[in-house]
């Protein structure tokens, strides 16, 4: 099929040299793939991690073309945004001017450029091409007016074909008319380009798509290799990589009897006599796929894109082999495309050889013009109100025809989207602009402190605790509370990594039990039932052991059966109840500290614990970034969130993105020890900023999906604490029944008429709930990011929407403190917001679509449902109340200092300038705000400058489903101080 | 009265579940939108009269030490000699299953209301699960073959539709296709014993049999008849209860919602093959041949199922092929005559299973839970297997399990392939008849000339 | 009186319909003509039908108005004429006229005037002109033997001697094998509404009853039953096949158009029975089917069953009414066709146990074309192009065609009885003159006089007496 390739004349060092070039090709394709982690160590990162060297604008179109996938949102999606008025009249208003189109006439008594575009975005048309298009002018088109098109518009229309036609003329006729003058002018349809690879060159002329052959036979050998022990039986000889495996597996005679898989064993075998490792396996398999050298690029690019889950998730193991959940066989992706190549080329060769009976090719039935345009210019000047005799002259229907082509579908998005964001943005900033003129009065002396996450989950109980007790102050600050971890709690069986994803801890923290021996019984009870449980659950699933377990014993899982289907809540606890029984749970403690010198290292290459020099440093970064280290509170919680949840693969995806993918509470706990360390605080003491004698530090830990809250270490908190600590105890238990019951009117399946706790109840029961795709929202509200104090935010309610970052622009003049934090929050923020934005705006192409359907492979992924690519994104259910808005990030500082600071860093300022966020400056001095355009900071101009007052944020938000716009809520505002 | 009552109870195990059915089904067609509230309500109160009805009608056979019921509602319609009889028989064979049936059905529901909340499906699966409700119903209850094949229809149609209920896409629609179409060829093998039943002992009643626990169909006299109707019996088992070597489409059909597959593959559907053979025992009895097969059946399904599920990397996969080993297994029990073993077998593998696959989506959850437990990664169990199989048998007996015995391909290569390219040859000739008729000067439209002219 | 009148106007008003729509000034006006005037005509033949006194012929008017309104409501307008809903209403009327005729001649006047209009048409357009020729090759030796036949029994002749030429030409119009290939390549080109309006009836089975349930010698009735039975299974394979939906939908029709002359040839009263109610069934089933394929094919252009090209979601009353309506068509559990079939089977099984089986073979297969259809037409894509779902007219129409299955398939005796004509023969017990009590649209047979003898006793006995008198 191809003539001998020149290099093979060449010797070795154009071996060399096409290996290299190979290499290259597939390093390129490798940074395209999803970077997503095996799911029990899900992070939220930037789906379009790999182009945010571009323009936010650009590289999602970029990205759309290359991926299949959608930019931004759909059409009939920005026509539900109009139709609620989610987007308004003066948002595209802004819009369209700020876009600059020209303003002269286009037809004569016609609409200009710019009042084109906008009337076209107040109308989210639909595309209707081919013989549905055909159908629907003969049926219904022509003989009415289009539904959105308003009186005074059909009576100019009229009146033109009037003037037209001469006569009376009725709508059929005058309609008849106009779209016989635009008829004529359709553009050409651009060209739709074949694909590159091999595969789709068959698909074009054979009509059979290879991939339905090979794909299926990757997903079974992927899943084998990679399983992390869901199978009885492991994949033999796969500890030497997945090339030498599938050799081994398929090399052997006898094999499959498909008939493109005739030829594979003695080409297997021939491969492996002649000791071709995966790079020549590539290299030949590329030639006898006849794809020429300088294609090699794309087509690699494309033949992994098109597998692209189980690609990336072999290349992610490759990289990061320590994230496997068990333990990662050796995997590489350049085995992974020798494997792929290699059945590839056997089922182009069997589909070339063989006479295609089967299948006719798809004929090419794509008309050469666009008649759909056509008849979007038909409606559009419908609702313009010309009729034929603006359009006499053809070349003014050929100026309106493509005017109209000329602002197709991706411009329309690219604007609606503008001013879906900027809706958003000006009430969010007007809502803060009008808080702030009002006043937020100072807490003289918080009676207590409590730290969280900034995660914007928090928000709402930050925002109830002060409202319950407006005395306490509540600071945010990155979830890991600047513990850089490996963590291994006492029933964990191997440290996991408890701190954002940049970071790899060099530290080992360990849970203990503080009595050893109650501690080795209660553990040999858990693994007692443990492995009864796990025993029943294998053994069901075998022959003998099967057959008799559900014979004798099956009839009693109906007792579970019943308890989980109807009552989740009460099976759960049930079930917790006899476990607690049975096993019991020990006081603990952390082993923390490591004495000055010890630099022994466990296996994993990690150091027992944190001497005191450096748990100093922590402490000292936690309290100058927040600005609470000169005014502590008698008593300070710090508290760390997690979720937990059944029914759901993605559940590390709902967990704290600052700790990585994990649970806070260790963290929290791990600070305070160290921050009540009186080492640590003799440290402090001497170099600043000092903790007062008086002062306790407390851990907790939020569960984010029931509302639950838990201290840790309560048994050491000195007798002087303990009224406070009783005190504080109560507030958070009422305000977590709040932010339950706030959490509830987001949940369609939980009554608005809900009382505090009857919602707490509801959210425990979600959590445990077998049937419950939704246990909570996860961060599917994020929108903004506030990073200045507290005293801006309090008593403003945000709706759950917001990162709530502590800083104090006052004691950090050329951002010392700000650069740091932006460079540790930005690529949080933006992480989770983007990737929300993405899997919302192609629940398909980017999430990993509805979790319904979803079926857990190998412990490293989910498929949808019997055998798929691995699926990577978010869930349909886990973003479907998102609003695609990219993070409003709002910096308290002046313009100046975040010019300056972005000049200094240039990861920030890659996101900034390319604007995958909204970033706008709050002057600490003015007051006033500007918006980063791109380029420069635009100075703000507000719609709005009331903004409703409320006592409660119950008050706010009793009976609404819907995302609320800011409210001042009285409650959290008397703090007794002036 | 009491008999009277009992009757009325019968009924309404099937009128429930059609009143469902009915209900939900003539809104959508009228285009009334149901609230999801409104659906479920009428779906949970349909099968809870359902159950009731059951298990009222269960408490009371056993008070009064009755073990049949027989509920003859008259012929449905009637020509000549040949009459549609309704007759419904609640028995000891049935009671279990209807009881699960309405039950299952009932609980699946309320399950859904949350696991599809939201769903752009939501009516539609309500309306096909209900519809399978009282397929189900009629199957079990069923006091003649004629009603049995009515149910089945009703069962094969909706278990096919919800494998295919995430419609957008293209491989669930694929395997919904294949079920169906491995339900229509085997359903030839019921509604030809029906036929054959008819024609030879002019009944296909399931009837009081003597020396036998529950109510068979009535054995034709002869032992080739018998032969001829009890292998179409098994042949229509088979194809429902994905028996070697058509039970192919069992771990394709988890592309539906996890409910639906819990409540058809882990449950119900799967077991009407097994409940079959039971009605037929009589038929068994006479054809020993028969009861033979169906342990040869059994038997090689548990094996082949065992094999293949232990190589199973995904949790909805293995647990589809658990389901066969089992069901393979109960086919062994039905054949070596241990019938009520067999019952007791179906009623707990369902529970088990349905419980099982409600719970796969949250097993990450449940492995961590259990590797804490036990204080390590969970050991691999397949370590005494790899000792039992010789090592350089090894690579061929994963690489059989992990093609899954190579039975799709020798089916769809072997077989189905070869009939579909003679059938499109002879339509070719077809083709090229009419173009020569209808005169050489329009170029007929030959379908196989494209792929030449792209040659 | 009422009811010979009424059935004379479900003929003639589509013939006053076709002469207003041919003056219609666009397809869109023609066909709302076209829809009033078969709605009228479809009341006249459910007049007809509610004051006769019931009989496998009483509905026959109304059945042929429901098909016409189908046809005529259900096409799209895109690239009709009036003249071509002026045909199809031609093509109906003819066909109303045949179903209330019974003499030979003029039956087979009729007959070639329900050919022409449709020949006529294929020949209008450039691009069916050359089916207009395989049409006419295969459909003129048919209704020339059919109007010899027709002729010979006029002129006396034994019906043993006309039978031959009847049978011929009745097989090529019915699409038996090895005389079918005019028939998926017309189905495939034809425009659907004329498709539905000259096949959906079966004036064979009609003209079959009429002339030949009498005179076929047993030899012939083997051969016609064996015939039906291949055409059955072969169409139905070849259906389950193809890669257009159009060509599909040919085989389809073609095997279920078999079943029925098929069953006609069983001796047992459950087979006629059987055969009877697949007739309708199968004409008002396969009319929605066929429009319901239209319908899309109008909005999408033609159908391809090779990759999954659906959008459920857009158009879910579309695709709700193809699949329910092809079901009720093949047997769906609930429908008619449901109690067609398990009659059929079991009634034919007697005389034919092998070929009876093949039915339940070729039954299967069309089940898999249909469902095949509707996964490949509806689902599988997240495509849309912007088809919108069923108009209301369109809605109304299937609406009706699905309630009329339903309503007698969950209540079949009813329907079982009227096609028996009980009320008929319990009138007869007291006529005296009991040709006279079988209305005008009764006669059965030329020489109805034979079964004179046949003491009516029952509607069982009645109906085999309403087919052959051999049997006893």
């Amino acid at each position: 099929m191809t003539t001998p390739p020149p290099r093979m004349l060449k010797g070795r060092s154009a071996e060399e040299r096409d290996r290299d070039h190979l290499r290259d090709a597939v390093d390129h394709a490798r940074h395209l793939l999803p970077t997503q982690a095996p799911i029990r160590a899900f992070v939220h990162h930037n789906t379009l991690h790999a182009f945010e060297d571009l323009p936010f604008d650009e590289a999602v179109v970029r990205a759309a073309e290359l991926l299949g996938t959608e930019p931004y949102e759909r059409e009939e999606a920005f026509g539900a945004h109009l139709e609620r008025q989610r987007i308004t009249s003066s948002d595209i208003a802004a819009v369209v001017a700020a876009a600059g189109f020209s303003e002269a006439p286009l037809v004569p008594g016609g609409p200009s450029p710019r009042e084109l575009r906008a009337l076209r975005l107040h109308h989210a048309l639909e595309r209707v091409e081919g013989p549905a298009l055909t159908w629907l002018l003969e049926e219904v088109a022509l003989s009415d007016f289009h539904p959105e098109v308003d009186a005074p518009a059909r009576a100019r229309v009229l009146d033109s074909a009037r003037r037209a036609l001469g006569g009376a003329v009725d709508a059929r006729r005058a309609l008849t008319e106009l779209h016989a003058r635009l008829a004529p002018h359709a553009p050409a349809l651009p060209v739709v380009h074949a694909g590159t690879r091999p595969r789709d060159r068959v698909l074009a002329s054979h009509g059979v798509d290879v991939d339905e052959w090979v794909h299926p036979l990757m997903y079974r050998l992927c899943g084998a290799f990679l399983d992390q022990g869901l199978s009885y039986w492991a994949m033999p000889a796969r500890d030497a990589g997945l090339l030498s495996a599938f050799r081994a597996l398929y090399g052997k005679p006898f094999g499959p009897p498909d008939p493109w898989l005739r030829g594979l064993p003695a080409a297997l075998a021939e491969a492996q006599a002649a000791g071709r490792d995966a790079e020549q396996t590539v290299i030949a398999s590329l030639d006898a796929l006849g794809v020429p050298h300088a294609r090699w690029d794309e087509v690699i690019e494309a033949t992994l894109l098109a597998i692209r889950g189980w690609a990336g998730m072999i290349a992610q193991l490759e990289a990061r082999p320590d994230r496997a959940p068990v333990k990662a066989p050796p995997c590489r992706l350049m085995d992974f495309l020798a494997v792929l190549l290699t059945l590839e080329a056997q089922a182009v060769k069997h589909v070339l050889r063989s006479e295609p009976i089967d299948a006719a090719p798809p004929r090419p039935s794509a008309p050469a013009t666009d008649l759909a345009v056509v008849y979007e210019a038909f409606l559009v000047a419908q609702l313009a109100g010309i009729g034929p005799a603006e359009l006499d002259d053809p070349k003014d229907a050929r100026a309106f025809v493509h005017e109209v082509a000329a602002f197709d579908s991706v411009s329309r998005r690219r604007l609606w989207h503008r001013a879906y964001e900027r809706h958003h943005r000006q009430h969010v900033l007007d809502g803060l602009l009008a808080h702030d003129r009002l006043g937020v009065p100072a807490i003289a002396a918080p009676r207590a402190q409590a730290v969280f996450c900034i995660d914007e989950r928090e928000e709402s109980l930050r925002r109830h605790l002060e409202e319950v007790d407006p005395t306490m102050e509540t600071v945010g600050a990155l979830g890991f509370f600047g513990v850089p971890m490996a963590y291994q709690g006492l029933t964990d069986v191997k440290p996991t990594a408890l701190c954002p994803m940049a970071i790899r801890p060099k530290h080992l923290v360990v849970e203990e039990p503080i009595e050893e021996a109650g501690a080795r019984s209660a553990a040999a009870r858990r693994r007692l039932v443990g492995k009864v449980q796990n025993a029943s659950s294998v053994g069901s699933q075998t022959f003998v052991r099967g057959g008799v377990l559900s014979a004798t014993l099956g009839l009693a899982a109906a007792v579970p059966l019943v308890g989980r289907v109807l009552f989740p809540r009460l099976a759960e606890r049930a079930a917790h109840a006899v476990e607690h029984l049975a096993v019991g749970s020990p006081p603990t403690r952390l082993r923390i500290e490591r004495a000055e010198g010890d630099d022994a290292r466990d296996e994993h290459g990690l150091l027992s614990g944190f001497t005191v020099f450096e748990m100093t440093a922590i402490v000292r970064r936690v309290l100058t970034t927040t600005a609470i280290g000169g005014r502590l509170a008698p008593l300070v919680v710090v508290v760390g969130h997690g979720s937990s949840s059944l029914n759901n693969p993605h559940e590390a995806a709902y967990d704290c993105g600052a700790t990585g993918g994990g649970r806070g509470g260790p963290n929290a706990r791990a600070f305070c020890a160290m921050a009540n360390h009186p080492g640590v605080r003799a440290a402090l003491a001497a170099d600043g900023p000092a903790i007062p004698e008086g002062t306790w530090f407390l851990a907790g830990a939020h569960d984010t999906a029931t509302d639950a809250v838990d201290w840790f270490d309560v048994d050491l908190v000195p007798a002087g604490h303990r009224a406070e600590l009783a005190r504080v105890q109560t507030v958070f238990g009422t305000a977590r029944r709040l932010d339950a019951h706030e959490r509830c009117r987001r949940f369609e399946s939980a009554p608005l008429s809900l009382d505090v706790d009857r919602a707490l109840a509801h959210v425990e029961g979600r959590a445990v709930d077998l049937g419950q795709p939704r246990p909570e929202c996860g961060h599917a509200t994020n929108a903004i990011c506030v990073i200045g104090r507290r005293d801006r935010t309090r008593g403003l309610f945000l709706d759950r929407r917001a990162f709530l970052v502590s800083y104090d622009p006052s004691g950090d003049p050329d951002g010392q403190v700000l650069g740091p934090l932006l460079a540790a929050v930005g690529p949080v923020g933006a992480g989770i917001n983007l990737e929300y934005y993405f899997s919302f705006v192609d629940p398909e192409g980017y999430g990993c679509g509805s979790k319904l359907p979803h079926n857990v492979t190998g412990l490293v992924g989910v498929m949808n449902g019997h055998a798929s690519d691995l699926r990577t994104g978010l869930p349909w259910q886990m973003v479907e109340i998102h609003e695609p808005v990219r993070l409003l990030t709002i910096v308290e500082a002046e313009p100046e200092l975040l010019v300056r600071i972005l000049a200094r860093r240039p990861g920030v300022a890659r996101v900034v300038h390319n604007q995958w966020i909204q970033l706008v400056a709050w002057s600490p001095s003015t007051r006033k705000m500007s918006v980063f355009d791109g380029t420069r900071f635009v100075p703000h101009v507000r719609d709005a400058r009331t903004i409703k007052t409320v006592a409660t944020s119950v008050d706010h938000y009793r009976g609404e489903r819907g995302h609320l716009g800011c409210a001042r809520v009285e409650a959290a505002l008397r703090t007794g101080a002036p | 009265m009491t008999e009277a009552w009992i009757q009325v109870a019968t009924v309404l195990c099937v009128a429930a579940p059609g009143v469902a059915f009915a209900l939900i089904a003539g809104a959508e067609w009228m285009r009334f939108p149901l609230q999801e509230r409104e659906v479920v309500r009428i779906v949970g109160v349909c099968f809870s009269v359902a159950t009731l009805a059951v298990v009222g009608s269960a408490g009371w056979m056993l008070h009064a030490g009755v073990t049949e019921v027989r509920v003859p509602i008259g012929d449905w319609f009637e020509v000549a000699h040949h009459g549609f009889s309704l007759a419904l028989v609640l028995d000891r064979l049935s009671l279990p299953f209807a009881a699960l049936g309405a039950a299952l059905v009932g609980l699946i529901g309320a399950f859904s209301q949350r696991y599809l909340h939201r769903e752009r499906g939501f009516r539609r699966f309500y309306l096909l699960l209900s519809l399978f409700g009282l397929g189900v119903e009629l199957v079990v209850l069923a006091g003649s073959l004629d009603l049995v094949f009515f149910g089945w229809e009703l069962v094969g149609l909706t278990s096919a539709l919800l494998i295919a209920f995430f419609d957008e896409r293209a491989a669930p629609v694929r395997h919904g296709l294949r079920a169906f179409l491995t339900y229509r060829v085997c359903d030839l093998g019921l509604m030809a014993a029906v036929v054959w039943l008819h024609h030879t002992v002019s009944s296909a009643e399931v009837a009081p049999h003597a020396g036998s626990e529950w109510a068979g169909l009535v054995a034709p006299e002869g032992a080739l008849d018998a032969t001829i109707v009890g292998a179409l019996l098994v042949w229509a088992a088979m194809g429902k209860s994905a028996q070697v070597p058509l039970g192919g489409w069992l771990p394709r059909a988890m592309e539906g919602p996890t409910p639906s597959s819990a409540v058809f593959y882990g449950a119900l559907s799967i077991h009407l093959g097994p409940y079959l053979l039971l009605r037929a025992a009589p038929i068994l009895d006479r054809a020993p041949i028969v009861a033979g097969l169906v342990v040869t059946i059994g038997a090689l399904t548990a094996t082949h199922a065992t094999f293949v599920g232990r190589v199973q990397t995904d949790i909805k996969s293995a647990l589809a092929y658990a389901s066969m080993t089992q069901v393979g297994l109960i086919f062994v029990e039905i054949g070596l005559g241990f019938r009520f073993l067999a019952l007791a077998h179906i009623v707990g593998h369902a529970c088990i299973r349905t419980l099982q696959l409600l719970r796969a989506p949250s097993i990450l959850h449940d492995n961590r839970h259990l590797e804490q437990a036990v204080g390590s990664h969970l050991p691999r169990p397949g370590g005494h297997l790899e000792r039992m199989v010789p090592r350089r048998l090894q690579p061929w007996l994963y690489r059989h399990a992990l093609e899954r015995g190579y039975f799709d391909s020798l089916l769809a290569d072997g077989i189905l392939a070869p009939v579909v390219r003679l059938l499109r040859g002879v339509d070719r000739v077809e083709r090229r008849w009419i173009a020569l008729l209808e005169g050489g000067d329009d170029k007929p439209a030959d379908e196989g000339s494209g792929s030449r002219v792209a040659r | 009186m009422i009811t010979v009148l009424a059935a004379a106007a479900a003929a003639l008003v589509p013939l006053v319909t076709a002469a207003v729509a041919t003056r219609s000034a666009t397809a869109l006006d023609a066909r709302r003509v076209g829809t009033l005037g078969m709605a009228l005509a479809l009341s006249c033949g459910v007049l007809s039908g509610a004051t006769s006194d019931g009989g496998w012929d009483a509905m026959l008017p109304a059945f042929v108005a429901a098909i016409g309104l189908t046809a005529v409501s259900m096409s799209a307008a895109g690239n009709a004429t009036p003249t071509r809903s002026a045909r199809i209403l031609l093509v109906i009327g003819a066909t109303g006229a045949l179903v209330v005729t019974d003499h030979p001649v003029a039956l087979a006047i009729v007959w070639v005037a329900s050919i022409l209009p449709t020949w006529l048409e294929l020949r209008a357009r450039p691009e069916t002109r050359p089916s207009a020729r395989a049409f006419a090759a295969y459909l003129t030796p048919s209704a020339a033997l059919v109007t010899l036949g027709a002729l010979l029994l006029a002129l006396g002749a034994s019906p043993a001697v006309a039978v031959l030429p009847l049978a011929a030409g009745l097989a090529i119009r019915e699409a038996m094998v090895p005389a079918h290939s005019w028939f998926p390549s017309f189905v495939e080109k034809a425009p659907m509404g004329l498709v539905v309006a000259f096949v959906a009836p079966q004036v064979g089975v009609y003209a079959h009853l009429r002339w030949l349930a009498a005179g076929l010698p047993p030899q012939l009735e083997d051969v016609i039953a064996a015939l039906g039975a291949i055409t059955v299974v072969l169409a139905a394979a070849l259906g389950a096949v193809q890669r257009s939906a159009r060509r599909a939908l040919g085989y389809l029709l073609m095997s279920q158009t078999a079943l029925v002359a098929f069953g006609l040839e069983a001796h047992s009263a459950s087979g006629r029975m059987g055969a009877l109610l697949a007739w309708l069934v199968c004409g008002i089933a396969t009319a929605g089917f066929a429009m319901t394929t239209a319908a899309l094919e109008a909005r999408r252009g033609s159908l391809s069953l090779d990759r999954p090209s659906g959008s459920f979601r857009r158009i879910p009353s579309l695709a709700s009414a193809y699949l329910l309506l092809g079901l009720a068509s093949v047997g769906l559990p609930g429908t008619l066709g449901f109690v067609a079939e398990d009659l059929l089977v079991n009634g034919t099984v007697e005389r034919f146990p092998v070929l009876g089986l093949t039915l339940i073979l070729g039954t299967g297969l069309n089940s898999v074309t249909i469902v095949r259809g509707f996964f490949a037409l509806f689902t599988g894509s997240r495509r849309h192009a912007g088809e919108r779902d069923l108009t209301h007219r369109e809605r109304a129409v299937l609406t009706l065609l699905v309630g009329s299955l339903l309503a007698a398939g969950l209540w079949p005796s009813g329907p079982i009885r009227w096609l028996s004509g009980v009320r008929r023969h319990e009138a007869s017990e007291e006529a005296v003159d009991r040709q006279s009590s079988r209305s005008a649209l009764g006669r059965l047979e030329p020489e109805g006089a034979m079964h004179g003898a046949v003491a009516v006793v029952d509607g069982d006995r009645a109906l085999g007496d309403l087919f052959d008198a051999r049997e006893r």
